[in-house]
């Protein structure tokens, strides 16, 4: 075909797509190593984490990141969008509602004469770049809200009497270090939102894997949470 | 490996032939946004001053604070570079990807210029806020042929844009404005992500905190006192430039963070 020359459809294009964006979870896999080699390595047993309650949910809160990303897989490139059936279709691009199919190669045989190859709709892409400036933003807002709680506990305890001192246990230390790490790379997100107007699927694709930082570091903010009110030192 | 990369293929690696956009003079939703690709001399030279910068703040390390943990560094100093790698490919060789409305499926292209129309004998038929996209050999044959009269999106916002205010005829085209906030926004985020790093090193070793504190300090310079700082642009050129290099400052205050981040990692 002789539009293959200029414009080539991506094959597993949405696969593909959907796959890069699980790629944080790396991160993840070597945190849920560091936690497995705390509780191999505690001197002291706790018996609040021994129960198998404490425990379960300690499990359910490492799985959440990992469960997200097979979900969004799996509804991305297994279910029909319209008749929301099993489907398998990797080529297809299923995006979040609102996101613009901005291009046409469907062009009239008066167009195709003039050497026209697609129409750009260049309504969209700005509606489009709205939409992944917006979510951007709100995305660095959700960094920053987490981490910044993260910062008025540590204010709030840096002085406080030893017996509900958390800085001084490991295991919170541990998660606040991964949660900070996590934070950081968070900041990092703009750099990438570059501003060719036909990158606004780069961008979705930036924004959709800073989703998945934005869930593990979440999790990790719960993690701390937990171990301050179960008690895990 | 190479299909997960397709999303990132070098423009000049792709076998796509070059492409352009061109938009109508009349058209209302002109992009607010467009991209410079930087010369070769522009690219290297982000490298040396990142080098020359890191340098710097090392020196005074030594000179002042007589510590350093070597391991850190070196993290930080490769993230660095790694992420200007990726910067630089992302924003001057990657390919263009599109969305077809009639496959529903990604697309790649070799994306080149994009030009305003500004007089055309064809009579395009560009369907309301549509722009066209035709091969770069074609619109060289219609130049050739004079049967059309264009201007690049750059030149247009430089300087046809500039005697026009605008007006209605644009899109939103303080982008740059926007973009730069957020960078300062990220940078004051990541400050406090740093700080917070300090205080619970402080907490309970001095040593890990009076390691992490110059780097930390570091990345604060870089990070928001340079954000903040206001060019006053002449053109959209112009602001396109400062905004790269803000872009570049932030990598470097993002590698400093990186290196404040990793020391406690290395104590227990």
């Amino acid at each position: 075909m002789l539009l293959n020359k200029y414009i080539k459809p991506i094959k597993y294009g949405d696969l593909i797509f959907h796959l890069i964006q699980q790629l944080p979870l790396l991160i993840w896999l070597v945190y849920g190593f560091q936690l497995f080699q705390y509780f191999l390595r505690r001197k002291k047993p706790n018996p609040r984490i021994e129960s198998n309650f404490i425990f379960s949910i300690l499990f359910l809160v490492y799985s959440i990141p990992f469960v997200l990303a097979i979900r969004n897989i799996y509804y991305a490139s297994f279910v029909d969008d319209i008749t929301h059936k099993f489907k398998e279709e990797f080529n297809k691009a299923s995006l979040p509602p609102g996101f613009g199919f901005c291009m046409n190669t469907d062009i009239d045989d008066v167009a195709k004469k003039q050497g026209v190859l697609a129409y750009w709709d260049y309504a969209c892409s700005g509606d489009n770049s709205k939409f992944m400036y917006n979510m951007l933003e709100d995305l660095l807002n959700r960094f920053y809200y987490i981490n910044y709680a993260l910062f008025l506990i540590v204010i709030l305890v840096y002085n406080a009497v030893s017996s509900v001192n958390i800085l001084k246990s490991p295991f919170i230390i541990m998660n606040i270090r991964f949660a900070l790490l996590l934070g950081t790379i968070g900041c990092l997100l703009p750099i990438f939102h570059t501003a060719d107007f036909t990158d606004n699927i780069r961008n979705l694709l930036i924004n959709s894997t800073w989703i998945t930082l934005l869930t593990m570091n979440t999790c990790g903010f719960i993690f701390i949470f937990l171990a301050i009110l179960i008690g895990i030192a | 490996m190479y299909t997960m990369l397709s999303f990132f293929t070098p423009a000049a690696d792709s076998g796509l032939e070059e492409i352009v956009g061109l938009i109508n003079i009349k058209n209302k939703h002109q992009p607010a946004q467009f991209w410079i690709q930087e010369s070769p001399m522009e690219r290297a030279l982000s490298f040396i001053i990142y080098i020359l910068l890191w340098i710097f703040v090392l020196f005074n390390i030594n000179n002042r604070f007589h510590t350093n943990h070597k391991l850190s560094m070196i993290i930080g100093f490769i993230t660095g570079i790694i992420i200007l790698i990726i910067y630089d490919f992302i924003s001057n060789s990657v390919i263009s990807l599109g969305l077809d409305q009639k496959t529903k499926k990604y697309t790649a292209m070799n994306f080149g210029k994009q030009y305003i129309v500004l007089n055309d004998k064809n009579k395009l038929d560009f369907k309301g806020s549509n722009g066209l996209i035709i091969s770069t050999k074609n619109y060289e044959k219609m130049l050739k042929e004079k049967s059309i009269d264009t201007v690049s999106l750059q030149q247009f916002r430089d300087n046809q844009y500039e005697k026009t205010l605008g007006s209605k005829d644009q899109e939103y085209p303080l982008w740059g404005y926007d973009y730069g906030n957020l960078l300062l926004l990220s940078g004051s985020y990541l400050f406090i992500t740093i700080i917070t790093s300090c205080i619970v090193s402080s907490h309970h070793n001095k040593k890990i905190f009076k390691m992490q504190l110059p780097f930390a300090v570091a990345s604060g310079l870089f990070s928001v006192a340079s954000m903040s700082i206001w060019f006053k642009n002449h053109s959209y050129t112009e602001q396109t430039i400062f905004l790269r290099l803000k872009a570049k400052l932030f990598i470097l205050a993002f590698s400093f963070a990186i290196t404040t981040i990793a020391v406690p990692f290395f104590f227990s």
